[in-house]
């Protein structure tokens, strides 16, 4: 012994074992720790190894003057020197080489174990529970430690111990603290994922009562607008006969004659006859386009389905177009190479969403005017495919891997929730298909999406 | 005079509705925005067709067609809708036994034929009940009269084993036994 073990030693121990607990640079903190602890015994190396959670694993988490790669390595109790200790909770002296001895000659026959040294291990125990072991050693050259040395380790462990305890038990918060996190962020996107469903859930319910209310006015609007156009087409009739017959009579009366053809002309009658025409017609085709916007919304929202059904993939993207056609229209020229593809086994309205979310990114991607090609096919197995193509800004290589992530969005803020690729990335999965990204950036992207034609039973 | 019945609880589609349907002269409508006194007016006059919306407030079209199927059985019953949902076809054809189930918006030229052949079709099958009713009497008729004869010949066989020859004359047979 060349330190005298008192009180201000136990307490610069508690202060070092405190540090090791909570600094910021654990290892080191570790190693000053066992430094101090070797020094007191005037030994060479050592190594601190504490219990991990399943009490049944040392984990080496300090050393000195042994090998870098041992830090960090697990120790199953029971095996090599400190599982020995562990297991028998036993303090150990061992000089000369470890394979003579009798207890290990079976279990060490590589090098290191060839090596003469003196060493001693302590179990380091908290209420009979193996929280770590130590281990000090010096070389045989430097004196041997002997049976004394090893009785008062045995006292000045508990200090250790204690001082590995809280080490150990901060660890173990911390571990709990950061599994918490994970957990908390992985609770947080099922959620979102599960509210973005449900908005869209509610979107849909939304759209499909909204297209039935609409159904009442269009519903008269056009049958008005019919009645219109046959009303006006009599009273047209009707001023003709007057023109063809009344006409020649007013004549002889020209103060009266001139009366109506002034009237007629301030009014510019021809012009309003062959107008109305038109107006009844540009009507009667905005009411068509209302009627087609319903069908869509109702055939897009699919409110009571929720079960894999036959659907008719071209009819999904065109009416998903069609909603989606304010997005697009001032952005971009939409060509479709529509392939002969049977109709596919699938929840028509998730692969509606999928094909409105790129579609939409699609359009936010072209930053002036462009084109998005959308092609289909039949797959060599039985599968179809999909290609969304668009000539827009294109996506960086580094984010390329990162936007099938939930949260990951390239949108300012506020103008993308960043899940709508991540919730289309597990549409496509349940429908055991895939989909993948190609992209050049200042060329385009294009998504290329495959889907069974029948699924797997 | 065919007797249709409007009921849809929005007036502009009955204004509508009747604009369309005014180009059949021989058609009478009256219409209703509210069932309940649709209701009341069919148990005091017959109507030969009734064309009604679905979702309406109290009374639903389904409920107030099925009302109408114990007051007038031989009417034509058609919804007009702007749901189409499945209870509704299902309440729609079951229950109220509808000739057609229109949507809104609809063709005023497809709800004008709709409304003719089930028109069209009311004849007939009273046209059937007719005939069938006739034959049945006819069938009396004949069966009285066929009695009246077999009772006839029971009570005078003779005369009905005459043998007439290829010109219309009588033989008659020097054989016969004359005690």
């Amino acid at each position: 012994m060349t330190v005298k073990i008192n009180t201000t030693w136990i307490y610069n121990l508690y202060r070092l074992g405190q540090k090791a607990a909570s600094a910021h640079a654990k290892e080191s903190a570790r190693e000053d720790f066992l430094r101090y602890i070797i020094s007191a015994f005037n030994a060479d190396s050592g190594s601190l190894a504490q219990s991990l959670a399943d009490d049944k694993t040392l984990m080496i988490v300090a050393g000195i003057d042994i090998p870098r790669q041992a830090i960090g390595s697990t120790i199953k109790f029971g095996s090599a020197v400190l599982g020995w200790v562990a297991e028998n909770k036993k303090p150990l002296l061992i000089n000369g080489k470890i394979s003579s001895d009798s207890e290990f000659s079976k279990q060490f026959k590589n090098k290191q174990a060839n090596k003469e040294k003196s060493s001693m291990c302590w179990p380091l125990l908290i209420d009979k529970q193996v929280v770590g072991v130590i281990s000090i050693n010096k070389n045989m050259d430097n004196g041997q430690f002997t049976q004394d040395d090893l009785n008062r380790g045995n006292n000045l462990m508990h200090f250790v111990a204690l001082a590995v305890e809280t080490a150990r038990s901060h660890d173990q918060t911390e571990q709990l603290l950061q599994d918490q996190i994970k957990l908390n962020k992985r609770l947080e996107e099922a959620q979102n994922q599960l509210l973005q469903s449900e908005k869209m859930a509610s979107i849909g319910q939304l759209a499909a009562g909204v297209a039935h209310e609409i159904n009442n006015p269009v519903g008269y609007i056009n049958s008005n607008l019919s009645t219109l156009a046959s009303y006006i087409n009599s009273i047209s009739k009707m001023l003709q006969l007057y023109a063809d017959t009344a006409d020649p009579v007013l004549k002889q009366t020209p103060e009266h004659y001139k009366k109506i053809k002034d009237h007629k002309n301030d009014i510019d009658l021809e012009f309003i006859m062959e107008d109305l025409q038109s107006l009844i017609a540009e009507s009667m085709e905005g009411v068509t386009r209302v009627k087609k916007i319903v069908q869509d919304l109702k055939d897009f929202s699919h409110v009571d389905e929720s079960e894999f059904n036959w659907a008719d993939i071209h009819g999904g993207i065109d009416s998903t177009l069609n909603i989606a056609h304010n997005e697009i229209k001032y952005k971009a020229n939409v060509i479709k190479e529509y392939g002969d593809i049977p109709e596919v086994e699938c929840i028509a309205s998730q692969i509606n969403q999928v094909f409105m979310n790129i579609l939409v990114n699609a359009a936010h991607a072209i930053e002036d005017q462009g084109t998005i090609t959308i092609k289909t096919g039949r797959g060599d197995d039985d599968n179809i495919w999909i290609i969304i193509r668009d000539t827009g800004s294109g996506i960086p290589e580094k984010n390329l891997k990162r936007i099938f992530d939930p949260f990951f969005t390239s949108k300012p803020v506020g103008h993308g929730t960043g899940l709508g690729l991540s919730l289309s990335y597990s549409i496509i999965e349940k429908h055991k298909g895939r989909i993948e990204v190609d992209s050049t950036l200042g060329q385009g992207t294009e998504f290329t999406i495959w889907l069974p034609i029948q699924q797997p039973s | 005079m065919y007797q249709i019945m409007l009921v849809d609880d929005e007036e502009n589609i009955l204004k509508a509705l009747k604009r369309v349907l005014a180009v059949k002269k021989d058609w009478n409508i009256e219409a209703f925005t509210c069932a309940e006194e649709a209701l009341a007016r069919a148990t005091k006059k017959t109507f030969d067709l009734y064309l009604s919306d679905y979702r309406m407030p109290k009374i639903d079209g389904i409920s107030f067609l099925t009302a109408t199927k114990s007051i007038h059985p031989n009417a034509m019953r058609i919804v007009l809708s702007g749901y189409t949902d499945y209870d509704a076809l299902m309440g729609a054809i079951n229950q109220a036994e509808i000739f057609r189930f229109i949507t809104k918006p609809w063709n005023d030229e497809y709800l004008i034929n709709a409304i003719t052949q089930a028109l069209t079709y009311k004849d007939t099958l009273i046209e059937n009940q007719r005939l069938a009713d006739q034959v049945r009497a006819q069938q009396v008729q004949l069966n009285k009269q066929k009695q009246i004869f077999e009772d006839y010949k029971s009570k005078h066989p003779d005369l009905f084993n005459v043998e007439w020859a290829a010109d219309g004359s009588i033989i008659i047979n020097d054989d016969t036994d004359t005690d």
